[in-house]
């Protein structure tokens, strides 16, 4: 069972509308590095961990990072809040417009819609654990860019703060992979 | 058997973050500051209550992120000074919900018997000042 908290993982406080933001943005929800494959990609992986720490390691940030696919997702709404379909259709959301108005839509930077066909889970155990690391690593690249490309100091703050939690996440990972092989699992 | 008799003298080393800033921690996402890495120039501006509403749901956010990052470490070492350490975050987490759930209602669905009346009044997630466009 889950249970929702009304909290985001860290304030997203974004006042200015910022449609090529937007844009770019949205691979962070449904990209491939994006949090939304990173949660299905973990919550998938943890039921064939060989033992109860990667059990808990896997549910545990899984479940973060559906709390990351909130925060994106609220990024989205602000940066593209009260924008006409003029305004959508010269920063080049115009086929999102026409698909999906200014909702939420879980797609990459390019426009093509999230597919589990891009994610990782495997019975053994180093092929999961490999492709977490690299999901991991990817993720915070992305981030990078975005952070780029952004100006508005709260987006920034908040785009820092999940790219650090890559990182984290990484060492987390790279704990437990070494951990299965030391022990010869 | 309590749970601090399973843990190792060896244990209580190498938690190198323990004397760092909790609000240091939250802004930069990192728990353990000594694994931080940085992008570039870039720094988190300080985050800013602009309510006492505000401030307590900042307080929320921050013990949420100390519990989760400590419960990380936690799910793969056996460490009784982490350990202590969530447990003081937890501690500083539910008065931090209790208060504020006290004050301006639930944060949960089940934060109590009364929650269904308050629950659908206020947004998923929470915001706050719409119109400024703060959201925590």
């Amino acid at each position: 069972m889950y249970k929702y908290v009304k909290t985001l993982p860290y304030p997203v406080n974004i006042s200015k509308k910022d449609l090529k933001m937007a844009k770019y943005i949205i691979t962070a929800l449904g990209g491939p590095a994006g949090e939304l494959g990173a949660a299905l990609r973990y919550f998938s992986q943890k039921f064939t961990m060989p033992d109860e720490k990667g059990m808990a390691l896997l549910n545990d940030i899984s479940v973060e990072e559906l709390g990351h696919c909130e925060m994106v997702s609220e990024m989205f709404r602000l940066l593209t809040k009260d924008a006409t379909k003029e305004e959508l259709e010269a920063s080049g959301l115009g086929s999102y417009y026409v698909e999906h108005g200014n909702a939420v839509f879980p797609e990459n930077a390019s426009g093509y819609p999230f597919n589990a066909i891009g994610i990782c889970s495997s019975s053994d155990v180093y092929a999961s654990l490999s492709e977490d690391m690299a999901a991991e690593e990817k993720a915070r690249a992305s981030y990078e860019s975005l952070i780029d490309l952004a100006s508005d100091p709260n987006l920034i703050s908040a785009l820092l703060f999940l790219r650090q939690r890559e990182v984290v996440h990484f060492n987390r990972f790279k704990e437990l992979y070494d951990y299965y092989k030391k022990q010869g699992i | 058997m309590f749970l601090e008799d399973i843990f190792n003298l060896e244990d209580l080393v190498n938690v190198k973050s323990y004397e760092n800033n909790d609000d240091e921690k939250f802004l930069f996402g990192n728990s353990d500051m000594n694994s931080y890495v940085p992008y570039k120039h870039y720094k988190p501006v300080k985050i800013m209550a602009s309510s006492q509403e505000e401030a307590l749901l900042i307080e929320i956010m921050k013990y949420a992120f100390l519990v989760n990052d400590a419960n990380l470490c936690l799910d793969l070492i056996n460490n009784k000074l982490k350990y202590e350490q969530f447990k003081e975050y937890v501690k500083k987490y539910n008065e931090a919900c209790s208060k504020y759930t006290s004050m301006y209602g639930p944060l949960e669905l089940m934060n109590d018997s009364y929650s269904f009346y308050k629950w659908n009044k206020t947004g998923f997630p929470l915001t706050l000042n719409e119109e400024g466009g703060r959201h925590v």
